[in-house]
């Protein structure tokens, strides 16, 4: 039987395209970074046997590649990154594992790229440009290859979705340019099926099938929906000029990357119609595709990840007494967010949310927000965050102490220390109701509006 | 009252009548829900033993699923009950009930709500009893009998005038530091505040042991008081329901919620019907006298279902009274910057009394001085960032206190319970509506004003902002439904707790307090329960 080479296993499609091929009894050898991170249940599939390797490095995953006879290429560097890594990985890494796979004689090569490479205007989208350069070194490889381009990929914890959520959760449903761009959004579910068909069938004839869903729709109604499956009512939209905050975008991205809640090249989306063109694959089904409204009450609503809570109980318990309160403690303040933590940030209005949010990027960000609570939000999610991590470090065996004696030995000192804190106390403030005021009151009417 | 006597509750009024009645040779069954508490851990640990040497601290302080941990927002009074206390509010299926401006807590637990109380064992005075069918001088042997039973420290002082000196009272604990110290200021004023603000302070009246009484140990100050004293130095009814079931003469039924009572043909009653907690079999029980000491609440509705049941008719019963307490939170600018000492008694070791013109103007207090207290409740309410609160708290917690103020309340016509008969698909419940007396906002105001001023003078700040008015209901001394009056109608009962219009039926609670002082009520319960007991079997 033949042996399945797969890239980009650990990611959004490759996790389930591996479990989707180990099920139907295909062996596959699966290609990732660190094998290490993986949950424990993908790493003891049967059949799936799991590489630690570098796409740009052939001589990390020759040896495996060797015994393979097809390969499906879904590594690449998707999100913000600058031009040069989208570069990087997936044009010369495209490159470099079609090398490979043809010095191991392997007979088909299925290529996942993207709809963006139909973009007419990839100025700002590095990732579009390095995706059709893929493309070309792959029809140009000699080896027999079949690219697909999906659409938009929705499904639980979908990347995509993910990001589109944080816009079309807002109170004010902001819609870059018109909102008339038509999408094709597909189910993960669908696409990973996709995959093990053209496989399975050794559909190797140098095609290219656009992969999209039943549903043509407006980007301005794909956020209504998104919005509507996370259990939201109905949101007054905003039309933001696209042309101007893409190019202010563009100029900020190299120095701000690394914060930036999107970038220019995703605003693409928004401006550019990604629907999927008619093919014989397409035509070929015969199966019924997941419906958009269905594959979108998949999707996951928005919570905060395992990671994030353990980073903000750490600068919240610094910010309380100096310390990591522990781990002891952070197991209770895990299980309290597992048990009500998640339900509380999904219903949170969205001013608390971008405070939890300023809060834990540093103790002093959470002393400034926290001084705004404690005069303006006194009961939002931040301030019970808070006092739950007090309530654990006055109850824990590590940090009960430090609650406990007075900060001062004298009480000429302590009046000191009370006087001083004010002031600090003063300026937290003040510095947050620069920032936040304005914020909130934005939010706070935007909230309002119907 | 020759037969069998069968008690419902045990509560503080129900143990405390079944002990007189067993100690004047007669059978009890008392019959109770009686959830239970579970054992103490560690009894031999104090406070901060517990905190360093439990496996998990956090479980035992906050509970497993933190429930106990009290967040800003969360709805609802803050009683500051820890875990090992949920038993004590645990219900029992029959508690449902629609209430109207104000806020009910029941107990089904062995020894009732009084688990969870604070110990104040403060005596009525005659002025305090002038609408009761007798005076101070006819409980006074009663308030010794109970205080002897459950030990009671006290000390005569300037409070003398206000909660009566009477027998077998023990020496009071030592005080602490915070509680000397007011005691001092006091002492250098005394005669300015006395006389200027009517405001006389001195030792709390406390259900704890300063020495050994039987086996009861006296307070060793583990500090842990607000979790259940591990050593039983400080009184529970639990206590006194422990030594009854060491009596050959008292039998104890729980599990079973008693529902109502029912009739012969001659028109006494002769059983009462009860249902099984767990399973809800039906459970009848034999009754030659049936004493109800359920609590004002739920004896209420036992007598209202059991007349509906028998004739049809939905009875109301008036005067439903509660005291309103008001909770001052204060600092003591003495005390800033001093470390605390967490190895004490933690509940009020102080007492006052604020006097009015007339007895229904008297002010009646408690003072705290906060201590072991779970610090997160108290740093949230401080208006400022909590790293900034918790670092004032941490200044001040040694110089912090609590003032529990108690009003007065009155038998209005307009408070009442009354029955909403079920049907099918819903239960019967016990309705009640209550409203403050008109201007009673202007009384706090005023008491505040005054108490704001004597804590100035004994040279400590209670921030405005801070005063917590508590809704009614929330102090948990209901009273005044079915009062023992001279001469009366229906809903109603005599001088010795027998209810007029039933041959064989005693009622031994607050409900049948004809007024309520601005005091803790538990300590004149049991003394109550032990009188009617007395005088049904004399």
């Amino acid at each position: 039987m033949a042996l399945i080479f797969v890239t980009g296993a650990a990611g959004y499609v490759g996790r389930r395209l591996v479990r989707a091929l180990g099920a139907r009894g295909s062996r596959v050898v699966a290609l990732v970074r660190d094998p290490a991170s993986l949950p424990a249940d993908l790493r003891s599939l049967p059949g799936v046997e799991f590489v630690a390797g570098d796409l740009l490095e052939p001589a990390s995953y020759e040896k495996a590649l060797g015994g393979c006879s097809r390969v499906v290429h879904l590594a690449a560097t998707t999100g913000k990154a600058r031009p040069a890594v989208h570069e990087r990985t997936n044009a010369e890494g495209t490159r470099t594992l079609l090398d490979a796979a043809r010095r191991a004689g392997v007979g088909g090569f299925l290529h996942v790229s993207t709809i963006a490479v139909k973009f007419r205007d990839q100025r700002h989208y590095p990732y579009a440009r390095s995706k059709v350069r893929a493309e070309e070194i792959v029809r140009a490889s000699g080896v027999p290859f079949t690219i697909v381009r999906p659409t938009i990929v929705v499904g639980p914890d979908s990347p995509v979705v993910a990001g589109l959520g944080k816009l079309a959760g807002l109170p004010l449903l902001p819609v870059f340019g018109p909102g008339t761009a038509r999408v094709q959004p597909i189910s993960v579910d669908d696409v990973v099926l996709d995959l093990a068909e053209i496989v399975a069938t050794d559909r190797f004839r140098g095609e290219t099938i656009d992969l999209g869903g039943p549903e043509v729709v407006t980007i301005e109604e794909l956020l209504r929906r998104i919005r509507s499956a996370a259990g939201k009512g109905r949101a007054r939209v905003m039309h933001v000029p696209l042309g101007p905050v893409r190019a202010a975008l563009a100029l900020v991205e190299p120095l701000l990357l690394p914060v930036m809640p999107l970038t220019a090249g995703q605003l693409a989306t928004f401006a550019e119609d990604g629907v999927a063109e008619p093919s014989d694959f397409a035509a070929s089904r015969k199966r019924p595709l997941v419906g958009l409204d269905a594959a979108l009450a998949g999707a996951k609503r928005e919570a905060e990840s395992d990671g994030t809570i353990r980073r903000e109980f750490s600068v919240f318990g610094r910010y309380l007494v100096g310390r990591d309160p522990g781990a002891s403690a952070l197991a209770h303040y895990e299980r309290w967010h597992a048990a009500h933590g998640n339900a509380e940030f999904a219903s949170a209005p969205p001013i608390d949310r971008v405070l939890v949010a300023i809060a834990r990027i540093h103790p002093i960000a959470t002393r400034i927000a926290d001084a705004y609570c404690a005069r303006l939000r006194r009961a939002s999610l931040l301030r019970r965050k808070l006092v739950l991590v007090l309530a654990l470090i006055e109850c824990s065996s590590e940090t009960y102490t430090l609650v406990e004696e007075p900060r001062s030995s004298s009480r000429a000192g302590a009046w000191a220390r009370l006087v001083a804190s004010g002031a600090i106390e003063g300026l937290a403030f003040v510095a947050g109701a620069i920032v936040l005021f304005p914020l909130h009151a934005v939010l706070g009417l935007a909230r309002r509006a119907p | 009252m020759k037969d069998r006597i069968v008690v419902v509750g045990s509560g503080p009024s129900g143990v405390h009548f079944a002990q007189t009645a067993i100690e004047r040779g007669r059978r009890v069954l008392m019959l109770d829900v009686g959830h239970a508490g579970a054992d103490h851990v560690a009894p031999a640990e104090d406070l901060n033993g517990l905190k360093a040497r439990l496996a998990d601290p956090v479980a035992y302080f906050l509970g497993d699923d933190l429930s106990s941990a009290v967040l800003p927002g969360n709805a609802g009074e803050y009683y500051g009950f820890p875990p090992g206390k949920e038993y004590v509010f645990r219900g029992a299926g029959g508690e449902e009930f629609k209430a109207s401006q104000f806020a009910p807590l029941f107990s089904f637990a062995r020894g009732g709500l009084a688990e969870a109380w604070t110990g104040g064992c403060y005596p009525f005075t005659d002025e305090d009893l002038a609408a009761f069918p007798f005076g101070y001088d006819e409980l006074a042997p009663h308030y010794e009998r109970v205080a002897r039973r459950i030990g009671v420290t006290g000390a005569a002082d300037d409070l003398a005038p206000y909660m009566p000196v009477h027998g077998g009272l023990m020496e009071p604990l030592e005080p602490d530091d915070h509680a000397m110290d007011l005691l001092g200021a006091y002492a250098r004023r005394r005669e300015r505040l006395n006389s200027r603000h009517r405001f006389f302070l001195g030792r709390s009246r406390s259900a704890v042991l300063s020495r050994p009484l039987g086996d009861r140990p006296a307070c060793d100050k583990l500090g842990r008081c607000l979790w259940g004293c591990p050593s039983d130095a400080f009184y529970t009814p639990s206590l006194t329901l422990r030594e009854l079931r060491k009596n050959d003469a008292f039998e104890y039924v729980s599990g079973v919620r008693v529902e109502h009572f029912g009739f012969d043909v001659a028109g006494r009653i002769d059983r009462v019907h009860a249902t099984s907690i767990t399973g809800g079999a039906r459970r009848e029980f034999d009754v030659g006298s049936l004493v109800l000491a359920a609590g004002t609440l739920c004896t209420s509705k036992i007598v209202l279902d059991s007349v509906y049941r028998a004739t049809g008719e939905v009875r109301e019963l008036a005067g439903l009274s509660d005291n309103r307490q008001v909770l001052v939170p204060f600092f003591n600018k003495r005390l800033v910057g001093r470390k605390y000492e967490p190895k004490s008694y933690q509940y009020h070791q102080l007492a006052f009394a604020l006097a009015g013109s007339t007895a229904a103007e008297h002010v009646h207090g408690l003072v705290t001085t906060l201590k072991t207290a779970l610090i997160h409740p108290i740093v949230q309410n401080i208006p400022t960032s909590l790293a900034a609160g918790l670092g004032a708290f941490r200044d001040l917690h040694a110089a912090l206190g609590l003032v529990n103020v108690n009003f007065s309340d009155s038998r209005r016509a307009e408070n009442r319970v009354t029955l909403e008969v079920g049907g099918r698909d819903r239960p019967t419940r016990l309705a009640m509506s209550y409203r403050p007396e008109p201007g009673e906002g202007d009384r706090i105001a005023r008491t505040l004003a005054t108490l704001r001023g004597v804590l100035g003078e004994l040279g400590c700040i209670a921030p405005k902002g801070m005063t917590h008015i508590r809704p009614m209901g929330a102090s948990v001394h209901y009273t005044g439904t079915m009062p023992m009056t001279s001469d009366g109608g229906p809903g109603t009962v005599d001088a010795q707790g027998r209810a007029r219009g039933f041959e064989n039926l005693w009622i031994a609670d607050g409900a049948t307090f004809p007024s309520l002082p601005a005091k803790n009520l538990t300590f004149t319960l049991m003394a109550n329960a032990s009188r009617i007991a007395d005088g049904a079997l004399r």
